[in-house]
């Protein structure tokens, strides 16, 4: 069976990732289904504790020891990798679908030569068969991602936040994976650094038609960054859309409050309207019904009641009793 | 520079700080001994001259290593310059000592990036707080709790915050707490250093929304030291640009959102992101990485600068007036060779609220 | 964002429910209550037992037995007895030896961190002279010169370590000083003897006390090994090193209790304040997540 050119490359549907500790157990992800067709960026956002980051990790299948549940279905490429063997994974991890995180510099072996890392990672999943010769390759990844060759031989040290975030984009591509996660890539970077990483995530997808899953706090990045977006919040999906569907009418109040409450380079510097209160803890969370009633302004009596998600366009869903 | 009839309250001049070593501050005579060292100057500060009138608030914008937190310490005597001269109340703050310094350090204080680092982990709030009550004998033991319940007041936390430790609060909340610390005795001048990069979002807008309120209520004087261009949009009147130790442009905020001046500003303000449904801008992209300074003649940016002429190579960098308010270090804007567009013109958010429904 | 932030887990720093955290360090209660004994019978053992020890009267080389619990030694003296008089004197040089050089070591430090420069410099180089030589080699060669008596033992092994805890002090000090907390409290204009007190001494202290209980346990080795080649502490004095010298011939000719009971609580007394030493250490690092 043929796929078509815009079938989703990553299908999410109804994930649910359970957490039982000290501090509490509950649903840190709960019931969260989106896709990221080929080629695409999606934008993940959410406050910390919205359950971004585990919705990733719960992808990847490296969930630390507290997440005791996970249940639903991740579709990589038509098969559901929550079934696969911990074998299987790996060749799904990094050969798919490749992850990279904040810091690069703490993800690199800083013992390693950038040449040496990129080799062994595509050793490992075989990408070299030989007809290209290993510096060749080296040079050719770092090509794709704006460095120049003479980085091959420096060691992550030698490197500033931005080159090497870089770097590690080339290490994991040596596996040529088809969907990159990347969870907050540019926290802590200058703002031109930023600019950078994300032309060069752009043109790999335009070259190599690279998908990407960015998870991230920032709304302004996602909206010029990515064609989708999905908003969390409290282990839910709020919203989901494409970014000129959600940015321009935004459903949720809790989408509302987060384009209302950044300050911004353009328009009003009128008061920020703050939202109110934090995101819910572990052990705050309401076993059904819309876990953003404390803070939203909208709050109404059927707002407990368990309900799903409704279908506002297409393409554009929202969870919200505002629109049934 | 600027022409209010407004106290100015701190000024400096030809500030600069070089660090031989490549950054690490030795005795000069290791220098032969030793092979090992690095023999590198870095310029962190580059003649940096501005004032600061009693009541504004001053942005200064750059990206890491331009000197921006060098220039911070080196105002409040944190770190020694190694030239030129601060003025804070036209007295110079680098001659001060005893009850002079003293008055000095009442009058201007300091709020860094990362509110848990700058906290005691043994203190609890009220003793962090209590902290500048005794060390200037602002009041009496006795009045010490009802003075902390007061500043803690005022920045939005309850009384109950007074006995917890430092791991016992968020990151905003530490925050709120430093910024207590800092007004505890009563400043004219507050230095912010990146106040909320180190804050998650919900906490940086509380944050923000609280120093522009309190600016507003006790009249102070902010200097605030940021890379985030919204930060600085939503707290200041002026903002200076800084770039590898200089400033490269000094202009009312929002003429300088509007329409910058400097190359260097125009590609930050291209490459920050805003939230919009459409209409992506081209980014300016920046050539190269930042080299360090001291090694160049003429404009540091010229290596880089999308706008670069053959003399911007060799001409050496100055700032210059282009109106009663505003200056560039860039000569081809202040001759008129170049016009930077106006950024005035793109499109707006969709405002939201209750007609959403 | 961390795991850990998403669920904003707090960092843990020792604050005043420690007995709430104490409940986990295994390795530390064991260590404290083994050490708990090991006091107590120090300070109850004489009275509870009256027999003297150094009373030749009870007959040699008589094994363990009702009346002599460890036997007695070549000249007739009871073991048990000698045992806990031999345990009090070894608590006691330790805690000297361990007190001096945490003092010294602090003192030092403090200075040395706080000067920078030269005299840092130099300090250091003085550190590093001294650690390469074994602590126990250059206490032996110093307490023999300094004249072979226990006062001179003490002084030789309290000095053979103080360069440790100079380090270790010194080191906290630097990373302290570059702290915003540290940069605040200039800003804010408290004098540097006041910083030193309120933020510094306060911030070392638990290092600082989880090497000095490493301190002691070191500090009871090197004074039963200098006793033990007769350096120090000389007989009659019962001391636990010295004991095990004495009748460690004797373990060939078939009287084990002689040396075996000394060479068992010398082993005891190690053990239960490396446990409370290592336990305490891991108990007050901040970074700490259980």
């Amino acid at each position: 069976m043929t796929e078509r050119p815009d079938a989703e490359f990553l299908s999410v549907r109804g994930l649910s990732v359970g957490l039982a500790s000290r501090h509490g157990a509950g649903w840190v992800v709960e019931n969260v289904s989106f896709g990221v067709r080929r080629g695409e960026a999606f934008g993940l956002v959410g406050e910390s504790g919205s359950g971004k980051t585990m919705t990733a990790l719960a992808i990847m299948r490296l969930l630390p020891p507290v997440a005791k549940t996970l249940c639903g279905e991740v579709i990589v490429s038509g098969r559901n990798v929550l079934e696969l063997s911990e074998g299987e994974m790996r060749a799904v991890r990094g050969g798919q679908v490749g992850m990279i995180f904040q810091q690069a510099r703490s993800a690199l072996n800083p013992l390693m030569r950038i040449e040496s890392q990129i080799m062994r990672v595509a050793g490992l999943h075989r990408r070299t068969n030989g007809k290209v010769a290993p510096s060749e390759l080296v040079v050719q990844l770092l090509r794709e991602v704006g460095l120049p060759s003479r980085v091959a031989r420096n060691y992550p040290h030698q490197l500033s936040g931005g080159m090497a975030q870089r770097a590690l984009i080339a290490i994991v591509l040596a596996a040529r994976p088809e969907l990159l996660i990347a969870d907050e890539p540019t926290t802590g970077l200058d703002v031109t650094t930023e600019a950078e990483i994300y032309d060069v995530l752009g043109q790999l997808r335009s070259e190599l038609g690279l998908s990407l899953l960015l998870i991230t706090h920032d709304l302004a990045l996602v909206s010029q960054n990515c064609d989708r977006v999905g908003v969390m919040h409290g282990g839910h999906v709020v919203e989901i859309g494409d970014v000129e569907q959600v940015f321009e009418r935004p459903l949720h109040p809790y989408t509302q409050a987060l384009l209302n409450s950044v300050p911004t380079l353009e328009g009003e510097t009128n008061e920020v309207l703050a939202l109110e209160g934090q995101a819910p803890r572990l052990s705050e969370l309401p076993p059904h019904g819309c876990r953003f009633i404390k803070r939203c302004p909208y709050r109404m009596p059927k707002c407990s009641e368990a309900f799903g998600p409704i279908d506002y366009e297409p393409g554009h869903r929202v969870l919200c009793r505002l629109y049934d | 520079m600027t022409s209010t009839d407004a106290n100015v309250l701190l000024r400096t001049e030809g500030l600069t700080k070089v660090y031989a070593h490549g950054g690490v501050a030795l005795p000069k005579w290791v220098r032969p001994v030793s092979t090992s060292i690095s023999h590198a100057r870095v310029t962190a500060v580059d003649d940096v001259t501005f004032e600061i009138a009693e009541g504004q608030a001053i942005g200064i914008v750059g990206e890491s290593g331009c000197g921006k937190t060098t220039v911070a310490r080196c105002l409040l005597r944190l770190i020694k310059p190694t030239s030129g001269s601060i003025f804070f109340d036209d007295k110079p703050v680098l001659a001060l000592s005893g009850s002079e310094l003293r008055t000095f350090r009442r009058q201007a204080q300091i709020v860094f990036q990362d509110p848990f680092a700058s906290l005691d982990p043994r203190f609890t709030v009220r003793r962090a707080l209590a902290e500048p009550l005794r060390v200037h004998k602002i009041c009496a033991r006795s009045e010490i709790q009802a003075k902390v319940a007061h500043l803690l007041q005022s920045v939005g936390l309850d009384e109950s915050f007074s006995s917890r430790y430092r791991h016992e609060l968020s990151g905003g909340e530490a925050q709120r707490v430093t910024i207590a610390r800092a007004l505890a005795t009563d400043p004219r001048f507050l230095i912010l250093d990146e106040p909320t990069s180190a804050l998650d979002a919900s906490a940086r807008l509380r944050v923000i929304s609280l120093l522009r309120k309190l600016r507003r209520a006790l009249g102070m004087t902010y200097l605030v030291i940021s890379h985030d261009l919204s930060i600085i949009r939503y707290l200041c009147d002026r903002v200076l640009v800084m770039y590898l130790g200089r400033i490269v442009e000094d202009a009312p905020a929002d003429e300088l959102f509007a329409s910058p001046q400097h190359p260097y500003t125009e590609a930050l303000l291209s490459a920050t992101p805003v939230a919009r449904a459409s209409g992506k801008v081209t980014r300016i992209r920046l050539h190269g990485e930042l080299e360090t300074a001291g090694t160049v003649v003429g404009c540091t940016l010229a290596p880089r600068c999308h706008r670069a002429a053959v003399e911007c190579f060799t001409r050496p960098q100055r700032m210059e007036q282009i109106s009663p308010s505003r200056a560039t270090a860039c000569h081809r804007v202040s001759e008129g060779q170049i016009v930077l567009p106006s950024r005035a013109g793109l499109p707006r958010l969709a405002q939201t609220g209750e007609d959403r429904r | 964002m961390s795991i850990a932030a998403e669920f904003q887990v707090r960092r843990r720093i020792l604050h005043p429910s420690w007995a709430r955290g104490l409940a986990g360090e295994h390795g530390l209660l064991a260590g404290l209550i083994l050490l708990g004994v090991l006091v107590l019978a120090a300070l109850l053992g004489p009275v509870i037992v009256h027999d003297s020890p150094t009373s030749t009267a009870y007959g040699p080389f008589s094994p363990p037995s009702a009346a002599h619990l460890f036997g007695t030694d070549d000249v007739g003296r009871d073991v048990l007895a000698r045992v806990f008089h031999a345990i009090q004197l070894d608590l006691l040089l330790a805690a000297v030896i361990c007190v001096l050089a945490a003092v010294a070591g602090a003192v030092i430090g403090l200075f040395s961190g706080f000067a920078g420069g030269l005299v840092d410099l130099a300090v250091m180089r003085l550190v590093d002279i001294m650690m390469s030589i074994p602590a126990f080699i250059l206490a032996l060669i110093i307490a023999v010169m300094l004249g072979n008596t226990g006062q001179t033992m003490v002084l030789a092994i309290a000095f053979a370590y103080t360069p440790v805890a100079v380090r270790i002090v010194r080191s906290q000090v630097l990373s302290l000083r570059e702290l915003p907390m540290i940069e605040t409290s200039r800003a804010i204009g408290t004098p540097a003897s006041r910083i030193v007190l309120w933020h510094v001494l306060p911030n070392t202290y638990s290092v600082l006390i989880a090497q000095a209980t490493l301190f002691l346990a070191w500090a009871i080795l090197d004074t039963a090994a200098m006793s033990f080649i007769g350096v120090g502490i000389h007989p009659p004095t019962p001391e636990l090193g010295a004991m095990v010298s004495e009748g460690s011939q004797d373990i060939v000719s078939g009287q084990w209790w002689v040396s075996i009971f000394p060479g068992a609580f010398i082993a005891f007394l190690v053990i239960s304040f490396s446990l409370v030493g290592d336990g305490l250490r891991d108990y007050l690092d901040p970074r700490g997540q259980r």
